[in-house]
């Protein structure tokens, strides 16, 4: 009897599964009719048999598992299910409570230091630090010019001036002195100094 | 309801958290989960570390198991994962079988008092490891050629013609060893 080659092919796939019994009953008759008329077919369901048997034979050299397997298994999904910090807190509805009201123990503390702190807003430069005007005292000095910058520095460090305007044409600085119980002592200082030529307080 | 079903039952039912399910997925597919990896690994403790790995991943996401496959067949294909896995670290590099031949040739004076099964067992053994996963899953897994393309990630066609090819390759390998292949295949 002839037969195509695709249905002798797919006959011949099926023999492993024919086998092992795993094909369905109408694959099983398909196969079973095949063989009868296919020696090769025959021959090769014969092979597959031996190959069969050769598994069973080796199923049974394999060693079993050893039986304390199972409780590191237990050990690792135990380890595996205790939740991490931030699933706990992601869970926990007292720790998210608890987290909640930290943070609004945070934002309230820094309000009331903030209205505390800033009862009298202050606006100022960035440019140049706040004039005291109210205590400060301003002072007209003509250096020498001979007066190395140097002992400028020095004579007004000692006084605790800085120069707020200056030098003009002539040569005018306006300094200013931090305190007004100091000037008396400070325009003594800077007049006696041989580096100025004129210390005038202004008015 | 037959035993693949009850698996596939009992993984869909592991994310609910019971052990006493998850116990009971072990005790009745552990020792063809453990087969099929030691048969890849060929070490009783490599394969034990493979089986604890593969069940932990399995409780780990069962979540993720949507019986689009025979439970087996995803438990086998975890197995098969970390297998790979491992060897690849430890770099156990696939059996040569070209390699190897010389010896082979050498045994065959002792084959013929050989038992049959032994004989056959070391050509198997010596079979590409692609070849043997295949006849592995078929004759020690009772897996379809569907479940295979599964688990080897490989086309239906491509599981077909390596069932093929590993017969072929086993008759190869006893006749390098001096016997005849109507002798035993």
């Amino acid at each position: 009897m002839t037969c195509s080659k695709n249905f002798y092919e797919s006959m011949r796939e099926l023999i492993p599964l024919y086998v092992k019994g795993l094909l369905s009953d109408s694959q099983k008759a398909e196969v079973e009719k095949a063989s009868d008329e296919h020696p090769e077919l025959r021959m090769e369901i014969e092979q597959w048999k031996k190959i069969q048997r050769l598994y069973k034979t080796i199923e049974g050299d394999i060693p079993q598992p050893s039986s304390a397997v199972y409780s590191r298994v237990a050990a690792r999904i135990k380890e595996h299910d205790q939740p991490g910090f931030f699933e706990r807190f992601l869970t926990s509805r007292k720790l998210t409570l608890a987290f909640i009201a930290g943070q609004f123990l945070v934002i309230l503390a820094l309000g009331i230091y903030t209205y505390i702190t800033q009862t009298k807003p202050e606006y100022r430069t960035l440019s140049a630090p706040p004039a005291k005007t109210e205590d400060s005292v301003k002072i007209h000095i003509v250096f020498k010019e001979t007066a190395a910058e140097a002992d400028i520095r020095k004579l007004l460090l000692q006084v605790h001036a800085r120069i707020i305007n200056g030098p003009s044409r002539s040569g005018l600085y306006v300094i200013e002195i931090p305190s007004r119980e100091d000037v008396g002592k400070s325009l003594s200082i800077l007049q006696g100094n041989t580096i100025a030529e004129v210390a005038e307080k202004a008015y | 309801m037959d035993k693949e079903d009850i698996i596939t039952e009992l993984v869909l039912a592991v994310p609910q958290g019971d052990e006493g399910v998850f116990k009971k997925l072990y005790e009745i597919t552990n020792k063809r989960v453990f087969n099929y990896l030691y048969r890849l690994v060929h070490d009783k403790n490599m394969a034990e570390d493979l089986l604890m790995e593969t069940f932990t991943e399995v409780w780990r996401s069962a979540k993720r198991f949507r019986a689009e496959s025979k439970g087996l067949t995803w438990m086998i294909g975890i197995a098969r994962n970390r297998a790979m896995n491992m060897l690849r670290n430890r770099k156990i590099k696939e059996y040569d079988i070209n390699e190897h031949m010389e010896d082979l040739s050498e045994q065959s004076h002792n084959c013929e008092e050989a038992e049959t099964s032994a004989v056959l067992e070391q050509a198997l053994n010596k079979l590409p490891a692609i070849h043997r996963e295949v006849l592995d899953l078929i004759f020690m897994q009772g897996m379809v050629y569907k479940d295979v393309a599964l688990i080897t990630g490989v086309p239906l066609n491509t599981v077909k013609s390596r069932v093929f090819y590993a017969k072929e390759n086993l008759k190869n390998i006893l006749v390098s060893m001096g016997i005849a292949e109507d002798d035993l295949l």
